[in-house]
């Protein structure tokens, strides 16, 4: 049973993704730990790592670890959200 | 049962691009796949990506919630080795059945509800001419077995609650003694000949590796050799992990014994008698050897 820390800025998917390297494992590790996956997580929370390791995506992941819940409000705020262009962006 | 989620993705793209007014709109070239005509990080591929994933999610917690169902089905279903652990865990030491197979708990708080339910684990295992009951109690963070009087009370309710004609007789011991000899290949840039964290973190990230899988383990579920070998593998700076042998005792059985199934060294698959594990620490061996694959 591998167990990991919740670093500064981390949700939960950031999480699984730096410990297995693949996001499908969100489900096993929810499991594991008895939380949604919604939940907030604190710094230093220790997290039940579950799931199939993807080595090659958490090698990459080593040291600079994922935090998507990044302190600029502007980010945070999901109604300052909006698409960078109209559909359909043709590229 | 849930659908792959590359299964959910191709539903959504194939109806995508197969859409008249997209088609028109994107000037997509029919017969193409949605794969050949959006980039991987466009936000069309990103956006199906996060709702496949969300529809995956939910068919998941569905099975999920299935399973938990018919796990209560099969605990409802009396008489089944299910029921008898039912049973096991809703033994509440220190009070009265009254005549009845359940307890009152009417004006009881939550806390004394807990307190009372003494059985953090049980296993029923059948033998010849009666059932055997392992039981358990938590103490602290461990689990630990039961005192003579809880076990006298916890015997005498459960063959009060089981049917008349099948004799129940649990049992609780200390932790069957689990003695390893391992080999373990390590990445010298991170750990140390003595298995320390060369960043002082930790002193045995190894012994709390195997600790933390005898740990995990359910109750009455079976050691594995070769999934405690990966469970060190995944300790950060171990490259490569050899179980060179491997082996328990209880009771009055030492671990040379070749009589007991159940005792001596274990070949890959061991159930604990006791129905849990701890290592034996002063007389597990465990080699340290440089090793990188690089």
């Amino acid at each position: 049973m591998r167990t990991t820390k919740v670093q500064q800025g981390q949700t939960f998917f950031d999480s699984v993704i730096e410990t297995t390297g693949d996001v499908t494992n969100a489900f096993d590790m929810a499991l594991a730990n008895d939380i949604s996956v919604t939940d907030v997580l604190f710094n230093q929370m220790d997290l039940v790592v579950a799931g199939t390791e993807k080595r090659t995506v958490t090698q990459l992941f080593k040291i600079q670890k994922p935090a998507t819940q990044d302190n600029d409000e502007t980010f945070n705020e999901a109604s300052n959200y909006v698409f960078p262009q109209v559909l359909p962006f043709i590229l | 049962m849930a659908r792959e989620l590359s299964e959910i993705k191709q539903q959504i793209t194939d109806e995508w691009i197969n859409n008249e007014t997209i088609q028109e709109r994107y000037e997509l070239v029919p017969g193409q796949t949605f794969e050949q005509q959006f980039s991987k990080v466009s936000i069309e591929n990103i956006l199906f990506n996060v709702i496949a994933f969300a529809i995956w999610f939910f068919e998941k917690t569905l099975d999920l919630f299935r399973t938990e169902i018919n796990d209560e089905i099969a605990k409802s279903r009396i008489h089944t080795q299910k029921w008898y652990r039912e049973k096991a865990l809703s033994f509440m030491y220190g009070y009265d059945l009254n005549d009845t197979d359940n307890y009152d708990t009417t004006g009881l708080t939550d806390e004394q509800i807990a307190t009372a339910k003494i059985i953090a684990n049980a296993a029923p295992v059948k033998m010849q001419g009666y059932l055997r009951v392992k039981v358990v109690k938590r103490v602290g963070d461990e689990l630990a077995p039961l005192s003579l009087a809880e076990l006298n009370a916890f015997t005498s309710y459960m063959n009060y609650v089981t049917d008349a004609g099948t004799y129940v007789i649990p049992t609780t011991d200390p932790a069957d003694d689990l003695k390893l000899t391992l080999d373990v290949y390590y990445n010298d840039l991170i750990l140390a000949g003595d298995g320390s964290r060369l960043d002082g973190t930790d002193a045995t990230p190894v012994l709390d590796a195997i600790k933390n899988y005898l740990k995990s383990l359910r109750f009455n579920g079976s050691f594995i050799e070769s999934k405690l070998e990966k469970e060190i593998e995944a300790v950060d700076g171990v490259s490569m992990v050899k179980v060179v042998g491997a082996w328990s005792k209880y009771g009055s059985y030492d671990y040379e014994s070749t009589i007991n199934p159940n005792a001596g060294k274990i070949n890959e698959i061991r159930i604990a008698d006791a129905g849990y594990m701890k290592i034996d620490e002063a007389n597990t061996v465990i080699n340290f050897i440089a090793f990188n694959d690089e």
